[in-house]
Order: C-alpha cells, then sequence, then structure tokens
C-alpha cells in the first residue's frame, strides 16, 4: 500500500481532529517563513540594482529567485486552500458523527425505536462513509500539494547557491548580496526540513 | 466561509471576530463569535449554533491555533449561541463554560457536564485570562432572563450579545457601522420584540454609560465604534421595548 493510501486508511477509520489541526498549525508555520523568500527575493532585486553593472550576475539570479518565490507562493496559497477545506471536512464529520450517535442511543432504547430509526441510521452511516472517503482524498491531494512544494524548494537550493556565488563578483555590495543569498538559502532549507517532517509524519515514517 | 479578522491587538492581548459566513443557509441567522487572546490563553465569546461549528472551527484555525481555546463564555441559552458546544467540547473535553447560573441545568441539554461549566451569579464576576481579568458584566432581560455580556477594561472591548443587534439587509451588513441613523433602523424591530423589559434596559443603558467603551461588539450585525457606542445606549434608553407584538398587531 502507497503512503498515501495509509493515511488515507488511517483518515478514513479515525479521523483525528487534533492532528489535522496539527498539520494546520505546521502548514500555517510553513507559509509563513515562505513569505520571507518572497521578501529576501525583492531585497535581492534592489541590492542588484543598486550595485549596478558590477552585480550583473547576480542581477539575473535574483530574478530567477522573484520568479521561484512567486512560484512559491502559488504553492503555499494552494496549500493553505487545502488544509482550510480539510479542516471544514472534518469538523463536518464530526458533526454527523455526533449526531448520529445521538440516533444510536435512541434506537437502544427499544425495539420500537430502532424499527423506526434503522433507515435513518443506514443513511448516517452511508453518509459518514463517504465523507471520511472523501476526507481520505483531500488528505492525499494535500500530500500531493507538499511533495510539489517540497520539489520546487530543493529544485531552488541550486539557484541560491547560484546567487552566493554572483554576490563574489558584486564589489562594494559583495557582503549585502552573499548575506541575502545566504538568508534565502537558509530559509529554504527551513522550509524543505518542515516539509520533510510534514510529510514523514503524514505517511507515519516520521516520529 | 466565515473569516476571522483582527480588531485589536497590543502585543499578546487581541480581539478578533470571527463573522460573515455568504455560504451560510439563508434559514440560519448569522452569528458572530469573538475571540479574546491573551498570552498563551483565549475565550471564545458566544460559539455559535451546530450547524455552523465547522465553519467557526476553520476559520479561527486558519489564524490561531484552537488549542489554545480555554475557556467559553456563552451570553445566555440560546441554540445560535451554544449549541455547538458539545463538538467544542469533542475537540477539548478539559474547556469551561462561563454561563449564567441560571441555566446551569439547561444547556447541558447540549452537551458538558458538571465539571464543563462555571456558573456566574447574577451581580457578575471577574474572569482571568492569561494577564487580564475580563467582567461578566449582567443584561438580564436583554434580552434572556439570565444574561451577561463581557467586558474587557484594557481593550476598552464590550462583547454585548443581543444587545446591539441588528438584522440588516445583505448589501447593508458590514462589519462595522458607518452610518448609525441608516444601520439603527435595522435594529429597531429586533429590540422592541426580543428585549422584554424597560426597567432591565434602562439600568443597563446606565451601566453601560459609566463604563469606557471604544467598541461594542453584538452577536449579531456590525459593531459599534467611537461615538456609536455613546449614540446605541441613547438611542436604546429612548426606545420603548416589549412592544414588538403590540406594535406588530396595531
Amino acid at each position: 500500500m502507497e503512503a498515501g493510501e495509509v493515511i488515507m486508511e488511517r483518515t478514513r477509520a479515525h479521523p483525528d481532529f487534533h492532528a489535522v489541526v496539527l498539520l494546520n498549525q505546521e502548514i500555517r508555520k510553513i507559509v509563513g517563513i515562505a513569505g520571507g523568500v518572497y521578501l529576501s527575493a525583492m531585497n535581492a532585486m534592489l541590492i542588484a540594482k543598486r550595485a549596478g553593472d558590477s552585480a550583473r550576475g547576480f542581477s539575473v539570479v535574483s530574478r530567477e529567485l522573484q520568479r521561484f518565490s512567486n512560484r512559491l507562493q502559488d504553492a503555499m496559497h494552494l496549500l493553505n486552500t487545502r488544509i482550510f477545506r480539510l479542516l471544514m471536512q472534518v469538523a463536518e464529520l464530526k458533526k454527523r458523527e455526533r449526531m448520529h450517535g445521538h440516533h444510536i442511543r435512541a434506537a437502544r432504547a427499544g425495539e420500537r425505536a430502532r424499527d423506526h430509526l434503522g433507515r435513518l441510521l443506514a443513511d448516517q452511516e452511508a453518509e459518514i462513509g463517504q465523507a471520511g472517503a472523501e476526507i481520505g482524498e483531500a488528505v492525499s491531494r494535500l500530500m500531493t500539494e507538499i511533495e510539489r512544494a517540497g520539489t520546487l524548494c530543493e529544485m531552488s537550493i541550486a539557484l541560491s547557491r547560484a546567487a552566493k556565488i554572483e554576490a563574489v563578483y558584486g564589489g562594494e555590495r559583495a557582503t549585502a548580496l552573499r548575506q541575502v543569498a545566504e538568508g534565502v538559502e537558509t530559509t529554504i532549507a527551513e522550509i524543505i526540513t518542515t516539509l520533510k517532517g510534514l510529510n514523514e509524519r503524514l505517511t507515519g515514517t516520521g516520529t | 466561509m466565515k473569516k476571522l479578522n483582527y480588531l485589536y491587538e497590543d502585543g499578546n492581548h487581541k480581539w478578533a471576530v470571527i463573522a460573515r459566513d455568504p455560504d451560510k443557509a439563508d434559514y440560519l441567522i448569522d452569528t458572530n463569535e469573538y475571540l479574546v487572546m491573551d498570552g498563551a490563553e483565549a475565550m471564545l465569546t458566544d460559539p455559535g449554533g451546530i450547524e455552523i461549528f465547522p465553519a467557526v472551527f476553520a476559520a479561527i484555525s486558519a489564524e490561531f491555533d484552537p488549542a489554545r481555546i480555554t475557556r467559553l463564555f456563552a451570553s445566555h441559552q440560546d441554540p445560535d449561541i451554544i449549541s455547538s458546544l458539545a463538538l467544542w467540547l469533542d475537540y477539548k473535553p478539559e474547556l469551561r463554560c462561563y454561563l449564567s447560573w441560571l441555566w446551569g441545568s439547561f444547556v447541558p441539554h447540549f452537551g458538558g457536564d458538571d465539571q464543563t461549566f462555571i456558573s456566574i451569579p447574577d451581580e457578575g464576576m471577574d474572569i482571568p485570562l492569561g494577564g487580564l481579568t475580563l467582567r461578566a458584566v449582567p443584561a438580564h432581560y436583554l434580552h434572556s432572563s439570565g444574561n451577561f455580556q463581557l467586558y474587557d477594561a484594557k481593550a476598552r472591548i464590550l462583547f454585548s450579545g443581543d444587545v446591539g443587534a441588528a438584522l440588516p439587509p445583505p448589501e447593508e451588513d458590514m462589519l462595522f457601522v458607518r452610518d448609525f441613523d441608516r444601520h439603527i433602523r435595522h435594529a429597531r424591530g429586533f429590540h422592541q420584540r426580543w428585549m422584554g423589559s424597560n426597567e432591565a434596559k434602562l439600568d443597563w443603558c446606565e451601566r453601560a454609560a459609566a463604563m469606557d467603551i471604544d467598541m461594542m461588539c453584538p452577536q449579531h450585525g456590525s459593531i459599534y465604534t467611537g461615538a456609536d457606542v455613546g449614540r446605541f445606549i441613547n438611542w436604546f434608553a429612548e426606545l420603548p421595548v416589549g412592544t414588538g407584538v403590540s406594535r406588530k398587531a396595531a
């Protein structure tokens, strides 16, 4: 069974409210960090502009960094949308389960009650099963987006290293350019680490 | 979807409102839930009905860790106020809920047990939250016979429950009151029908007028700010209440 299927099965069997809330917190943290990449990329463009001809190479790399930061923002927006939807789905399922629990208790109170409620209980169980399956699919889609964001960041590591190399040729702005490049690299590395941890926890391979 | 908007921020001391749900079914009255935060703790006022729980929970989680909510505050016993209680307790069983003593054996029909509720005596009480001391302010018969509002003296914010509520048409349903005279037309009928006692109303107006309030936050409709708070208190003091039925019948 694929890792995504494992989490789907687990979620379908027992959607854990707290796990989804924690997941949401982690994704919010990553989105916050990713905002820093956008600012750093903007900063890199400005410093490169001020450095003029001596930072032509850095200027080219910083434009690429800005493109990357835009794509990263899009990826983060998608992650935010997916986790928000998942939270809604899990909360909705909890509501249905609670209603179902009340009807089960009523049905257990007597044979006549059970006769009257039998069909309702069956319908509710089907709805809950369907909602659980949809949650499993939503988790799977979320995992795909996490993996995509991770791949995007891995690819950009080379970009931030290139920025560091180009910073050397930045003349009197070399220190400022290097600091910006290092800042981007550190931030991306932090995002990658957090995404990996998230993925490991989702697939059950982490601690 | 409902959305969380910050109303007040001073370091870790914050107020936010969870409001305006365009996806909500028309047959449900729209509600404002307020989140008061200080340090590691938060309190949710009038958490709402069971139907809107998913929207409220998701909107809070999008901006704030719901695990930090340690208390609920129920202004009174109505279903749009607190029927989601059982769902909140499913998420966090150790949540405590402040509620008028009068409803102590009624609201558990929505959920909770003898550990859940902290009874508020008729005269009100101080409520600690983080480093703050909030105040449960009596507003009995406005509209419920056991009714409280929540006052934050530091932020100068009064959560006023149903007092100040309005039912404007969607095109005029703003988060903040912008034109008092225009807005208050949508509050008149509500207050005349739901508020049952002129005596209780005047008692509350006197109490509210003595309080330092920058923002008055009702459970339905728009938030009053600045001079509009005083305007509302004066308007309410003049308004004959408990007259909704006879006015309609006439």
